[in-house]
């Protein structure tokens, strides 16, 4: 028996799935995925197969579960336990989370709340709540124009890296919104697909993520005249990370350079290996390949038996759809996803930082009734801030 | 590519598909060679084995390539008839060691591009950089060989790669296909049948054999105390014991970790507690699911260093980590001993 709440936000989507069948995007290959569901008051359920998109539209549609998710990998038997479903290959997927960005909205809109005493506190939770000591605390994370915003430019910078690095055309690369707080890329290339095992995936992973940079790679050798290191530092035009680093550090003030603002990639390398010991240079170097690098979530790239969110569903914590992105410059994370209705629900706030969808704007609210469009509501029950008056 | 090769090529390389053709056109029944010819061959086969051997590598000898190209049948004949699978194993390796240094020196890029089709099935991009030939490889043919090496040179990060391709010094280039080349002489000499070789040959395999018997099995009896364990199982404790939250990966580290040096699922359990989400019947599940007795049935092992720093929970020391890929053979492997600078 599902509470109120919980009732409602499922009705919600069951009418959704029942009337817009049409937004699931059914992936292909469709007999060799796994599929799961994560029913709204219950657990995670996996191992599914389907055999027909219209066996797994109507499961969708009857379920109205608050989670759709389908294998990356590809399977001879899908529904078989884990060890047994035999791993043929499987699409190479990049999560980019605007949780995992330090944007600077964070502790304006982030809250924590320790699950002992109530106590509510800004940004991320700390270690134990400062007020009763206790360890359990339950973490807020919200997404705003600013944090998707960052987030959207972190899959333009993997999608030059795909392209220009790993070759990958851009006819092959497709950007959706997760649905809540972030973009989800695939690459649809069969060969990469085919060719990469998990190890080879981790090696990926850290080259867009920018990790285990060595400054031998950059040219910088403690053995070497300035002379020689001239020649061997790396410029803005070069391919791959010494490019990238180079423009890094061309296009970025350090506070510990005031007087290399003005100057070129070489000549601020010069710099720096002239006033840092090797340990501390080798480490701010790591610094900034991983802040040129992509902020990916690893684990989504290197897991070979997610399951992940199928497109054209909606996401329990937002109701708003995973959606395929044609223009990724032009689309708008709380307009374009948004396709519940409209029809106006009672409920009780408990509280809830200013929001905007469909250009209409929310909040703040702070324990207080009151009447919402569909898509508000849920967007605010789905995250466990408000519940049905 | 095709390329019809010499016979001094041949010598250098005698597992390509051309030697094999080059060999019967000495018709090779070893023991028809004349005295002279069989001599010289059969004792620089015998110099093969013995190098293997003594220093786990062959020495190419150039001197005399029909020597040198015979020799490499009648040297893997002796290997098989001592039976012996770790010297087949090692040999394979000798033999592999000896391609690659001839192909580190080879100015024929072509030929190089040969060898790399035939034994890896390749394909080589030639490129020109400062008017030396260097080479190119898809990113995922890179991969699939280098991630099976640990230091960090090899790292994707620190290759130049662009538009799909990754760039290689030679010396790089010959190291990719090491494995392979060992893997194919293996494959050859565990499927070679022979009827007979000379009762000198024989004789001398039967010593071989006597001599180098095959190492004892070690049975690998782990007993690790905790200051042992490595930094980053350490620091997931060490976050347990204080009350802190580890990330689910620390988690699925420190358990996979301590479950694959012999702790039972009730030791690993008991770590637990602490956990300020701890509720011991699904802890005991997820244990025993990571220890092979729930679920898949299938006992995970511990995740790679490379993971471990890709979810940014690597605390490596500068001892034992530099040596390792995985925190399991963390202390298993001689500590890095740092050189001390005399006073200047």
């Amino acid at each position: 028996m599902l509470d109120p709440t919980t009732s409602a936000l499922r009705q919600a989507f069951k009418e959704h799935y029942f009337r817009h069948s049409d937004r699931i995007e059914i992936p292909s290959r469709i007999q060799e995925r796994e599929f799961g569901y994560w029913p709204f008051g219950g657990t995670m359920i996996r191992h599914l197969s389907f055999k027909t998109s219209g066996e797994l539209i109507v499961a969708i549609a009857r379920k109205a579960p608050k989670g759709v998710y389908y294998s990356c990998g590809y399977y001879h038997e899908p529904a078989q336990p884990m060890a047994e479903k035999g791993w043929k290959s499987g699409d190479l997927v990049f999560d980019i989370d605007a949780d995992d960005l330090e944007s600077s909205c964070k502790d304006e809109h982030d809250r924590w709340t320790c699950r002992k005493c109530q106590h509510v506190g800004k940004g991320n939770r700390p270690g134990k709540c400062p007020k009763c000591g206790n360890t359990r605390i339950i973490q807020l994370n919200w997404a705003c124009y600013n944090c998707l915003g960052a987030a959207k430019e972190e899959i333009f910078k993997l999608l030059d890296i795909l392209e220009k690095d790993f070759g990958v055309e851009r006819k092959r690369l497709q950007t959706y919104f997760s649905g809540n707080m972030g973009y989800h890329l695939s690459v649809n290339d069969p060969e990469i697909m085919e060719t990469l095992d998990q190890e080879s995936r981790v090696e990926m992973a850290d080259y867009i993520a920018g990790i285990g940079i060595l400054p031998s790679t950059l040219g910088i050798d403690s053995h070497l005249s300035y002379q020689e290191l001239g020649m061997k530092l790396p410029s803005e035009s070069d391919s791959g990370w010494r490019g990238r680093v180079a423009r890094y550090i061309v296009n970025h003030e350090f506070k510990e350079f005031d007087e290399a603002k003005n100057l070129d990639a070489k000549s601020k390398l010069l710099l720096i290996h002239r006033t840092k010991r090797h340990d501390s240079l080798k480490k701010f170097l790591e610094k900034i390949s991983r802040a040129a690098g992509v902020a990916i979530d690893p684990s989504v790239t290197t897991d070979i038996h997610r399951i992940f969110r199928m497109p054209g569903t909606l996401h329990g914590e937002s109701g708003l759809e995973k959606m395929k992105i044609e223009n990724l410059e032009e689309f708008d994370p709380f307009v374009d996803p948004v396709v519940l209705k409209d029809e106006e629900i009672k409920v009780f706030v408990k509280h809830s930082p200013p929001f905007t969808l469909r250009g209409v704007k929310y909040g703040p609210y702070s324990k207080q009734e009151v009447v919402l469009p569909e898509t508000a509501a849920v967007y605010l029950m789905g995250k466990g801030l408000a519940q049905i008056a | 590519m095709n390329i019809q090769l010499a016979e001094a090529d041949l010598a250098k390389y005698p597992f390509l598909s051309q030697a094999g053709e080059q060999a019967k056109v000495y018709d090779l029944d070893i023991t028809e060679l004349g005295p002279d010819q069989y001599s010289l061959v059969a004792e620089r086969a015998k110099e093969r084995v013995v190098d293997t051997i003594r220093k786990r590598k062959v020495e190419a000898n150039l001197d005399n390539p029909g020597v040198e190209l015979l020799s490499f049948p009648l040297a893997m004949a002796i290997v098989k008839a001592t039976k012996l699978e770790h010297l087949a194993f090692y040999f394979a390796l000798a033999e592999a060691l000896r391609v690659e240094s001839l192909l580190v020196k080879e100015d024929n890029a072509n030929l190089i591009a040969d060898v790399f089709q035939n034994v890896a099935k390749v394909k080589l991009i030639k490129t020109y950089d400062d008017e030396k030939t260097s080479f190119a490889i898809n990113f995922a043919e890179y991969l699939k060989r280098a991630t099976q090496f640990h230091e960090p040179e090899w790292n994707l990060i620190n290759r130049p790669v662009s538009n799909g391709l990754v760039y290689l010094a030679k010396h790089h280039l010959v190291r990719l296909i090491r494995a392979e080349t060992q893997r194919m002489i293996y494959q050859r000499l565990k499927s070679l049948t022979i009827t007979k070789i000379p009762p000198q040959l024989e004789a001398f395999a039967q010593e071989i054999a006597l001599k180098n018997p095959p190492p004892p099995k070690v049975e690998d009896i782990i007993s690790i105390s905790p200051e042992r364990y490595p930094p980053c199982v350490k620091h997931a404790l060490d976050m347990l014991k204080n009350g802190q939250d580890p990330p689910h990966f620390a988690r699925f580290l420190m358990t996979t970790y301590l479950l694959n040096i012999g702790k039972s699922v009730d030791d690993v359990i008991t770590l637990f507690p602490r956990a300020a989400d701890f509720n011991e019947r699904i802890t005991r599940y997820q244990v025993e699911h990571l220890a092979g007795l729930k679920g898949g049935k299938v006992k995970y092992s511990v995740p790679s260093c490379k993971t471990v720093v890709s979810h940014s929970f690597c605390f490596r020391d500068n001892i034992y980590c530099p040596r390792i890929t995985n925190p399991i053979w963390y202390g298993r492997t001689s500590p890095v001993v740092k050189k001390v600078k005399k006073n200047a």
